[in-house]
């Protein structure tokens, strides 16, 4: 027994001071690991509810899943052909949460209110990654300051809080580290941490990429005695969770590719071959070099620092897989030229939140090991230090960002052109609206989803338009146009669309979104 | 519609849920490194012979054994095997008994032959009426003559390993135990396409879920290779002559009155068995597992556990026949409902659920199989693996069909003992060499 203990210790990644005391004042230690948690919740809330209808801006992606969301309560993936641009799995979650917002009257719009799910999954994420920094084995101080990081950063509160599948996601992800890195070493937690990948992938398939670290950690992290029961249940309750997807395109025979249909065979050629890359980083003003400034711009401390700190901490044995992730999150950012969604980042800022805390506990660590007297002096002065270089650096920009998102009321064009749409055009009328607008329009009493369209489903749903309407554009009465639609109408090549609007003439503007009556 | 939705739904979830328990039963033995430690033997050599300073021995050996083998129409050379395998144990103080019955001339005579060769070996013959007879009630009357103070079965086609009763005994001293259970492994798993899957049962059975059982404090024990204090096998009465599973009727009413049931595995303290030697001997069998449990669910010892949660664990342990007939008769008949009425797509896709822990459970066989090679020095070839993968869903409908035919059988009152018969076909395999033991 004594060698099993052993071999044990060695692996086991080291546990923080408050979980290893005796039984004797289990419950003080109970309350005194609870507080951390406390702490990040009221945060992370504040920051993660507060504004959260008002900014950011609306974004078309968010309108379309919160339609999606909402579809499933009518029982269908989506008003539109589904056409397995993304697995359900993300806005069936929205679906299962959606109606609580609601219930109590959270956010003026329909967008507003799913927000209200998605910052919860903020929370929850904040909280996941605290666990996460404890079970990589920082101190509860340490693990606070990755939580904070996380939740502090200004592209977490922009983007953390949109409707975006990548939200849905994160703590799946973040499951499936805590539960491969479970002290206990249970099968059932390598299972679980198998179907919370799955899960995560389904949600969002960026996901996937973390799967290599996963299976190293699964490895490193499992008795040899039972690590071919750990490998394979992960790998065969992941498969078979991912397995899903594929057979419910073959039951809805939507498999292969068939005449007339979207199936998941065109949607994976569409992703992978067809679609328009965003060229290499280093081309300028490559989509992919704007995307990444456009990140930096919102917050260069965490994606430099944290790349940084991560590249460090491969010299480490028991924080390496750090490294590990950030370096697969990364990979597609630099060597590749392949579509890059302009919410990947997400996924990768609680590992660079993690790599900062976990590469700031090692240096405090090797400060603090050796000399006995200047012991506490020292100490003292490398946190004072580190905390002031951490919180001084980030801080002011963190908090123009910040300010800006937490009270500045950014959908104003949005509300303006909703209430105008509502008063002005006859239900009757055929109108094509961003997909932000689409669910509070359809709500306010257009019939059905081929009197109110969204966006790019008269070019992109093209049997179903044609269906409805058979005289193609010149049936439409109204469009809106927002700034991403005008750049949908050549990214996405638009036809139909684009001579809809090429006919319209403008019958009110707010800021830059403009309402086209069309003349055919 | 929704009539069959429900049913579909309702079906998806209870074979999901027995899957999973399933699942959790068979795996318990890598369910962590702990659990994995904890099925093994007490490491009795290293104290026995080379005492480590400031330990204390185990006082090898300590205990003495009456060794109880019933035998009905066996062959001779099989007796002797299992026979010579008893007198060559390392462990000195034992007696066996050869348990025949009256009306099998042959077996009796071979027994008085073999008790006349060697001095520790006695035999009992049962006198109850011919139609009556059955394993327990010969073991009843073999126990009457039991000397010693710890009595132990062995079947009669079963090889023990030389060092077992040793082992046992340790046992016995270090947990404190009233009962200790060791490993039967069938080990001639290249002999017929069933007899793979048939092997890798007992296996994760004396690998696995018996600890588990064991562990929750309720077990029914295996009919071989089993040890009970003498005195409390009389205390209660001995086996119980009507029942077809007495293995797993004593583990019950021993289980439910308290007493501590160890169960110990070591690749090399195996006993080692054979597989039926057909489809026809593998059913009939499987029906009188069967039979049994039901006949032990049905006499409800189990009802006087202390608690709500032990009394569930008992039935939902007992009532795993009845889940295998009726997992044989739902999975097929749900899926082929499924795809002919056409449902919603989302209870389509729930009857694909119990696919998962199904699934996972073959993955993890493959696993087993290479350990149980591992263990066993045998060199598992991929050939071996997909014969486990692909003979999964016919071997599951054969141990569904015993299941449904028991269940007719308990509905008719049908008890009649069907003895599965063996060749020897392991004989072979062993590494016992029998001239030498002799």
């Amino acid at each position: 027994m004594t060698t099993l203990q052993q071999e044990r210790a060695d692996f086991l990644p080291e546990e923080g001071a408050s979980f290893t005391a005796g039984t004797s004042d289990n419950r003080i230690d109970k309350i005194r690991a609870l507080w951390p948690y406390l702490l990040i919740i009221a945060v992370a809330a504040i920051l993660a509810y507060s504004n959260v209808s008002n900014a950011p801006a609306f974004q078309n992606d968010e309108g379309v899943y919160t339609y999606q969301a909402r579809s499933i309560w009518g029982g269908s993936l989506a008003p539109y052909s589904y056409w397995y641009d993304h697995p359900p799995l993300g806005w069936l979650q929205l679906a299962t949460f959606g109606w609580i917002p609601k219930l109590f009257g959270l956010g003026d719009s329909a967008v507003g209110s799913m927000r209200y799910v998605v910052a919860s999954y903020l929370v929850l994420n904040s909280v996941l990654l605290y666990a996460l920094a404890r079970r990589t084995g920082l101190p509860q101080v340490f693990a606070l300051v990755a939580s904070s990081l996380f939740v502090l950063s200004p592209l977490s509160l922009v983007l953390g809080r949109q409707v975006l599948l990548d939200n849905l996601a994160t703590p799946w992800i973040l499951g499936a580290f805590l539960l491969v890195l479970s002290r206990r070493h249970n099968l059932a937690a390598h299972i679980g941490a198998g179907a919370c990948f799955a899960i995560a992938v389904l949600s969002k398939e960026t996901m996937a990429i973390y799967g290599p670290v996963l299976l190293y950690l699964l490895w490193r992290n499992s008795h040899r005695h039972t690590r071919s029961f750990s490998l394979l249940g992960f790998l065969t309750v992941g498969a078979l969770f991912l397995s899903a997807y594929p057979l419910m395109a073959l039951l809805k025979g939507e498999l292969l590719p068939r005449q007339g249909r979207s199936t998941l065979w065109d949607a994976l050629v569409f992703q992978f071959v067809q679609r328009r890359g965003s060229g290499y980083l280093w081309q300028h003003g490559s989509a992919r070099s704007d995307l990444i400034s456009s990140w930096v711009y919102f917050d260069s401390y965490l994606i430099i620092g944290g790349v940084a700190a991560a590249l460090l901490l491969v010299f480490n044995a028991r924080t390496r897989w750090i490294t590990f992730a950030v370096a697969l999150f990364l990979l597609p950012l630099v060597a590749s030229q392949g579509y890059l969604p302009s919410m990947y980042i997400v996924a990768g800022l609680p590992f660079l939140a993690l790599a900062v805390a976990s590469f700031a506990h090692q240096i405090w660590r090797l400060s603090t090991a050796h000399s006995h007297r200047l012991r506490r002096p020292v100490k003292v002065l490398t946190a004072v230090v580190m905390a002031t270089a951490l919180y001084s650096v980030t801080m002011p920009s963190w908090q123009l960002h910040n300010t800006a998102t937490l009270s500045q009321k950014q959908n104003n064009d949005w509300v303006q052109t909703v209430s105008w749409m509502k008063k002005n055009v006859s239900r009757q009328a055929v109108i094509v609206v961003p997909p932000s607008m689409w669910q509070d329009l359809r709500d306010a009493g257009w019939p059905n989803q081929w009197a109110v369209i969204a966006t790019e489903k008269v070019d992109l749903d093209p049997v179903e338009f044609a269906r409805r309407h058979p005289g193609g554009w010149r049936e439409l009465n109204y469009v809106v146009v927002n700034e991403q639609v005008g750049a949908d109408l050549g990214y996405l090549g638009l036809t139909q669309l684009n001579r809809a609007v090429q006919a319209g003439v403008p019958v009110a503007s707010f800021g830059g979104t403009h309402i086209l009556r069309i003349v055919p | 519609m929704i009539v069959i939705s429900v049913v579909l739904v309702f079906i998806a979830l209870s074979l999901t849920l027995i899957a999973c328990s399933t699942l959790y039963w068979m795996t318990h033995a890598w369910w962590s490194p702990e659990h994995n430690q904890a099925t093994s033997y007490p490491p009795i050599r290293r104290q026995a012979n080379k005492v480590g300073f400031g330990q204390r021995p185990l006082d090898l050996p300590r205990l003495s054994f009456s060794l109880i083998m019933p035998c009905r129409e066996e062959e001779e050379i099989v007796m002797e095997a299992t026979l010579l395998a008893l007198l060559g144990q390392t462990h000195p103080r034992l007696e066996i008994i050869l348990s025949v019955g009256h009306d099998d001339e042959a077996t009796v005579e071979i027994a008085h032959r073999m008790a006349e060769a060697y001095e520790e070996v006695r035999v009992s013959v049962n006198h109850s009426p011919v139609g009556t007879k059955n394993k327990p009630r010969q073991l009843n009357d073999a126990l009457e003559m039991c000397r010693n103070e710890v009595v132990g079965i062995f079947d009669a086609e079963s090889i023990a390993a030389p060092e077992l009763l040793v082992n046992i005994d340790a046992v016995f001293q270090s947990r404190d135990a009233d009962v200790v259970q060791g490993a039967v492994q069938l080990i001639n798993y290249r002999d017929t396409w069933f007899s793979l899957r048939n092997c890798l049962e007992y296996y994760f059975w004396f690998r696995s879920r018996l600890h588990a059982h064991a562990k929750k404090g309720f077990i029914p024990l295996g009919g071989n290779t089993v040890f009970v204090k003498t005195a409390l096998m009389r205390e209660v009465g001995g086996w119980d002559g009507n029942c077809l599973a007495e293995d797993c009727d004593l583990g019950v009413r021993l289980s439910t009155l308290g007493h501590k049931i160890t169960v110990a595995y070591s690749p090399r303290l195996v006993t080692r068995e054979e597989t039926p030697s057909s489809i026809r001997q593998m059913v009939k069998q499987r029906t009188r597992w069967s039979l049994g449990f039901m006949q032990v669910l049905a006499k409800g010892d189990w009802k006087s556990l202390p608690t709500r949660g032990d009394r569930f664990r008992a039935w939902w342990c007992l009532m795993q026949q009845h889940f295998m007939a009726f997992a044989g008769l739902a999975l097929p008949l749900s899926l082929i409902t499924a795809l002919l009425t056409r449902p919603a797509l989302p209870i389509v896709m729930l009857t694909w659920l119990p696919a998962v822990p199904t699934i996972t459970m073959v993955v993890f066989e493959c696993a087993a199989l290479r350990e149980f090679g591992r263990d066993h020095g045998y060199r598992i070839r991929i050939y071996d693996y997909l014969r486990l993968i692909f003979s999964t869903p016919l071997y599951q409908m054969i141990l569904a069909f015993a299941s449904l035919r028991a269940m007719v059988k308990f509905r008719q009152g049908d008890f009649r003992w069907e003895k599965t018969s063996h060749v020897g076909a392991h004989l072979s395999l062993v590494n016992v060499p029998l001239e030498e033991s002799a």
